[in-house]
C-alpha cells in the first residue's frame, strides 16, 4: 500500500515536470492588455461601492 | 517568476509600472496551476484574472515581489475552492472529453501523458485538485498547503492519501 502510494506520488510528479516543459497556449489578451482590463474592473467595482454609499433618495419629499 | 530584481532597481519604477511588472513575471505561472486546477484553458485564464485582481485591489499594501507572488498564489487557490464550492460547478462533466491541447505540443507521448494526467485530475473533487497541486506541482510542504488551504495538516494528508488512490485508479483505467 505504502509502496503503490510512492510510486503513484513518482508517476504524478513526472507528469507534473513533463506539464510544466511544455509550451503554454497565447492568453487571450496581451498582459498590457490584461493589466489595463484590470484596472477597468477594480475602478467599476469602486465605483459601485461608492454609489452603494449613496443615501437612498426617498420617493417623495418630507412633510 | 523573475527573482532578480533589487530595491535599487524597483525605485526606477512607479506603482502602476510594478504591477505590470509583476503581472508579466507572474502570469504564466499562474496561468499554468489554474489550467492543472480547471482542466480548461478559458476557466483557467477567468481564474488568474480575478486573481490578479484581487492583487491589484490590494497592491499598496503588498511588498514586491515575493509577498505578492505568496499572495497571487494563496488568492487563486482560496478562489477556486471557494468558486467550486458555491457555484457546486460540474464543468468537468459537461466539457469534452479530450482535455484543451496547449497550442505548439510536442511528441504524442508528452500529449498523452498530460491528457491522463488531467483525465485523472478531473475525478478529483476541488480541495482534492488542489491539495494535490500544491504537494506535487508547487512542490509545497504540507504546513504551507494546509495554511493556503486554511485547513489543518491532517487534513491535507488525509486529502492527498484519497487523492493518490483515486489517482491509481483512474490512471490504471487509462491505460
Amino acid at each position: 500500500m505504502a509502496d503503490e502510494q510512492s510510486n503513484t506520488e513518482r508517476e504524478i510528479r513526472e507528469l507534473y515536470r513533463d506539464f510544466a516543459s511544455q509550451p503554454l497556449p497565447d492568453p487571450p489578451e496581451s498582459d498590457e492588455e490584461l493589466v489595463a482590463l484590470l484596472r477597468a474592473r477594480l475602478r467599476a467595482q469602486e465605483r459601485d461601492a461608492e454609489d452603494e454609499c449613496l443615501p437612498r433618495i426617498p420617493d417623495e419629499p418630507p412633510v | 517568476m523573475d527573482g532578480n530584481h533589487t530595491a535599487e532597481h524597483d525605485e526606477k519604477f512607479t506603482r502602476d509600472e510594478k504591477f505590470t511588472r509583476f503581472v508579466i513575471s507572474v502570469r504564466p505561472g499562474l496561468r499554468r496551476s489554474a489550467y492543472l486546477l480547471c482542466g480548461d484553458w478559458h476557466e483557467a485564464d477567468d481564474l488568474v484574472q480575478n486573481t490578479l485582481l484581487a492583487v491589484l485591489r490590494h497592491w499598496d499594501r503588498l511588498r514586491w515581489p515575493e509577498v505578492a507572488f505568496g499572495y497571487a498564489r494563496t488568492t487563486m487557490y482560496r478562489i477556486f475552492v471557494s468558486d467550486r464550492r458555491h457555484a457546486r460547478w460540474r464543468l468537468e462533466s459537461v466539457r469534452a472529453e479530450v482535455p484543451d491541447r496547449p497550442a505548439g505540443g510536442s511528441g504524442e507521448t508528452n500529449i498523452a501523458d498530460r491528457e491522463l494526467l488531467l483525465a485523472a485530475l478531473r475525478e478529483l473533487p476541488p480541495r482534492q485538485r488542489a491539495a494535490l497541486t500544491l504537494r506535487y506541482f508547487e512542490d509545497l510542504d504540507v504546513a504551507r498547503t494546509a495554511e493556503i488551504l486554511e485547513c489543518e495538516p491532517s487534513t491535507i494528508r488525509s486529502q492527498t492519501t484519497r487523492a493518490l488512490a483515486t489517482m491509481r485508479l483512474v490512471m490504471s483505467k487509462y491505460r
